[in-house]
């Protein structure tokens, strides 16, 4: 720790908190690379608590490659609970990042991950606990830039006034470096705040919403992809352990980036494209050393879809083997509904990887009816399933999980019964494939979220429910749920309805993100449990009506909020997407079928790769 | 019991900032370590299977610990040397590893071997009234009533007052401030909580709740200096101790 280390303010605070340890640092494989005027000294903030940020693997990744850059430290620093942000405002201790207890206002660099819409007030909150103005325009030359990116990030106009810069795409493929080196390079000339900002400009993918608004950067800004994914260094991301016990308590090996399904509602499957898989050696040798290095009982393969990994099996089959006896477990995130994901649920649920409990299995439908998934392209039929959930409970499974989504494009009311129906069906099978003694344990969960459409998607210009009418169909949903053995739980209409308002939002939802914050009080709400009050409280003060104010559905002739922001995929080619939508025509998966000429391999620069296909590159 | 298993005792300390980890985070963190060290550990038969490790008594949030000790399991013999060497090569800055040694697998557990605790008490910007003799007559004064009734999550718990509360304690003051040492008993049939018999202690030796002290007030700090069992082995007299490891 360095003179400026506010830790002697922090400490008797500590006493006085609920679960201290989240804010004493020094865990196994932190790395302390000293604050130093010579360095850049880069914030990674995730603006949530730290059991959750400390699970974000976005930001393990980038905590691991910023400190591989020389002369530039990495920082960690997260949303402390109410009860020290209050202690830390009646103390005028500023917000102050973990490894070195410097305030966060000191830093060069303030990077934070937007997650999911609903954080943006949490953004505020960090901002105005560091003692920094929430408008960029109020910032002084000594302060840090803020620069935001992640998943969020991709329609940033309702956070653009408070951010300095946003980033587009996947900041570990090189661009991450281009950005810091950058600023690094010039940091010795004192440039001014203004030049900072134009030379953070001339980088592939980065946005500047001054700059942009005063013409002084005019191209579209297009998303960067990680070219060299695939390649042989890759190390396990982060191989720091957590003392307090975060979301996710366990070593991450990312398997796959990108899925190609084709769902037309999902934002994940445009902006991550296109598939790339690292091989198998790279895999088990990652999950095999970070475990060693780290300790961790527990090691996850993730990416959009695991099951999708071409060689999933050998990967599992060779990690059973070496974890056997260890208590060491495997797991993988999510399944497709098909007997294979059902085979590699058993292959995790085996003796010898350590997790022999037959957990729950998750399957999403997404929808009730077979019309309304051609609508949405998501390729499952309806016998698919039901065959693999008999599969599951003749293999000794006796809970499972359904997703499904209401207010999907074209949807009717008799497609919202439909998930009763085939709720219904699955019942049966469930029961009718079980063992007689086992009938008692079943349990099925069925969540139902509230479809929001989401920029850069097929659906973009797609109508969103006012929950008045999300309220209607949920109640159809609930009265055509069969009772028996059946556990039902939706998304809060109010939630799903405000993510809509700032999903597709533009500039003008920026004052009330800033009135949200406000009315929050330093409650963070907001992140860990929504609660709508805040947003009716803030629309109230501005005097404005928020079902006026949202996007429900957008013309395909008017300029979208975030034209000028381009993920690679080709707008037509989303056009063409809603079109498929309406007459339930099917796009298959360019990763191991057809091209479908979205045009994001050409426009990235980057090509499909397929750990099955690097095996056939070798040998040839 | 299985005759090829070993059962390694390791004493490490909970110091630093890593006084404010809470007993399963410690526990936690612990397993890590020996994951981390390469050391065979056995692990649990049944559904879960988990690593053999077991925990002496639990300390608080912010409570630091000098001298702390931990049983693992192992599947084979590594010299204790070896055992040491590996451990420190893993081990976290806050629970650093003291030393190691084998005990028989037929031994107690640690939490029914260990029946006292030293701890030691800082008290900063202590009030001028809090001396020696005012500390050892509050002592006194508790001892002389028969019992302590602990209000504890809404149960009222009743403590045997010769048995809970020390005899005696040795003050040491520098400045403003004051360090007491006193020797607690400690078993798995409940013990009196430390802060409960301080704020006892506070008010038989009419001095201010310091407790309830604010922030910016000094602070008051617990350490746990020393765990000790009971020295079973034959010419030990009655009530003698005797470290665990």
């Amino acid at each position: 720790m360095t003179e400026k280390s506010l830790w002697p303010r922090i400490e008797p605070l500590l006493a006085h908190v609920e679960r201290p340890s989240r804010y004493i640092n020094g865990e196994y494989g932190a790395v302390h690379k000293a604050h130093s005027e010579d360095n850049l000294n880069v914030g990674l903030c995730y603006p949530a608590s730290y059991e959750l940020g400390q699970s974000n693997q976005a930001l393990h990744i980038l905590y691991d490659q910023v400190n591989q850059l020389e002369g530039i430290t990495a920082q960690r620093t997260f949303l402390p609970g109410e009860d020290l942000s209050a202690l830390l405002r009646d103390y005028e201790i500023p917000l102050f990042t973990l490894e070195e207890y410097t305030a966060v206002k000191d830093l060069d660099v303030l990077g934070v991950t937007l997650p999911y819409e609903l954080i943006f007030p949490a953004v505020l909150e960090v901002l105005d606990l560091s003692g920094l103005p929430l408008r960029s325009a109020d910032r002084t030359e000594d302060m840090p830039l803020v620069i935001v990116g992640g998943p969020a990030s991709y329609n940033p106009e309702p956070i653009a006034p408070f951010v300095d810069a946003v980033f587009l795409g996947e900041a570990d493929g090189g661009a991450l470096s281009d950005i810091l080196t950058t600023l690094r390079d010039i940091k010795t000339a004192a440039p001014s705040r203004q030049s900072r900002l134009e030379a953070l400009a001339q980088i592939p993918g980065v946005y500047v919403p001054a700059l942009y608004d005063a013409g002084a950067q005019k191209d579209p800004i297009v998303r960067r992809a990680s070219k060299d994914f695939h390649s042989a260094n890759f190390a396990p991301s982060c191989l720091l352990v957590p003392y307090a016990e975060p979301i996710h308590d366990r070593l991450t090996v990312e398997v796959r980036r990108g899925c190609t399904r084709g769902c037309r509602f999902c934002q994940a499957g445009i902006t991550y494209r296109p598939v790339r898989e690292r091989s198998a050696d790279m895999i088990v040798a990652a999950a095999v050393s970070g475990i060693e290095r780290t300790g961790f009982d527990e090691v996850s393969l993730t990416s959009l879809s695991t099951t999708d990994y071409s060689l999933i099996e050998e990967v599992l089959q060779r990690l059973k083997r070496r974890f056997a006896g260890t208590g060491v477990s495997v797991s993988i995130p999510s399944l497709r509904v098909d007997n294979f994901s059902v085979d590699l649920a058993r292959i995790l649920a085996d003796k010898g990887t350590g997790s022999s409990k037959k957990s729950s299995l998750t399957f999403a439908p997404e929808a009730g009816s077979q019309r309304l998934r051609d609508v949405i392209n998501k390729g499952v039929e309806e016998q698919q399933l039901l065959d693999t959930v008999a599969y599951a409970f003749q293999n000794g499974w006796h809970r499972i999980k359904l997703y499904f989504m209401i207010g999907l494009p074209t949807e009717t009311d008799e497609d919202v019964a439909a998930i009763g129906e085939l709720v219904a069906r699955v019942s049966q099978i469930a029961r009718e494939s079980a063992e007689p003694s086992k009938r008692g344990g079943i349990q099925i969960s069925v969540s139902v979220s509230t479809f929001v459409p989401k920029a850069h998607t097929p659906f973009q210009w797609e109508e969103q429910l006012l929950p008045e009418e999300t309220l209607r169909r949920q109640k159809i949903l609930q009265e055509s749920i069969p009772r028996k053995g059946i556990k039902l739980s939706w998304h809060d209409a109010e939630g799903s309805f405000v993510e809509g308002l700032v999903a597709r939002g533009g500039r003008e939802i920026a004052p009330l993100i800033e009135e949200v914050w406000k009315s929050s009080q330093g409650k963070i709400a907001y992140v860990d449990n929504f609660d709508f009050s805040y947003w009716q409280a803030a629309a109230d003060n501005l005097d404005i009506n928020l079902e006026n104010l949202i996007n429900t559905k957008l013309d395909q002739a008017v300029l979208l909020p975030w034209n000028h922001l381009q993920t690679g995929v080709s707008t037509d080619w989303l056009r063409e997407e809603a079109v498929a939508a309406l007459t339930g025509q099917f796009t298959p998966d360019c990763a191991t079928d057809a091209c479908s000429n979205c045009d994001a391999c050409d426009s990235l620069e980057v090509d499909i790769r397929l750990a099955s296909d690097l095996i056939a590159e070798e040998e040839d | 019991m299985n005759p090829t298993l070993f059962r390694l005792r390791i004493a490490y300390a909970k110091q630093g900032r890593g006084r404010f980890l809470a007993h399963l985070e410690v526990q936690r963190a612990l397993t890590r370590m020996v994951r981390r060290s390469g050391l065979p550990y056995a692990v649990s038969q049944g559904f879960n299977p988990q690593m053999r490790l077991a925990t002496g008594p639990a300390l608080s949030v912010a409570v630091s610990g000098a001298r702390e000790y931990c049983d693992l399991t192992l599947t084979t013999y590594v010299k204790p040397v070896d055992a040491l060497r590996q451990l420190r090569e893993a081990e976290s800055s806050f629970l650093p590893v003291l030393d190691v040694g084998y005990v028989s697998t037929k031994e107690p557990s640690l939490n029914a071997a260990i029946i006292a605790q030293e701890l030691c008490v800082t008290i900063e910007d202590a009030p001028v009234t809090m001396t020696q003799e005012a500390l050892k007559a509050g002592l006194a004064a508790l001892r002389a009533r028969d019992t302590l009734e602990v209000e504890h999550k809404g149960k009222t718990k009743v403590f045997d007052s010769a048995t809970h509360v020390p005899k005696d304690t040795t003050v040491v003051t520098k400045g403003s401030t004051v360090q007491m040492t006193l020797m607690l008993r400690i078993s798995n049939q409940g013990s009196l909580r430390p802060d409960v018999l301080l704020s006892h202690l506070w008010q038989a030796a009419n001095l201010p709740d310091l407790t309830k002290r604010h922030i910016g007030e000094g602070s008051i700090r617990l350490d746990r200096t020393a765990l000790f069992c009971e020295d079973a082995s034959k010419d030990a007299e009655e009530g003698a101790l005797r470290l665990p490891l």
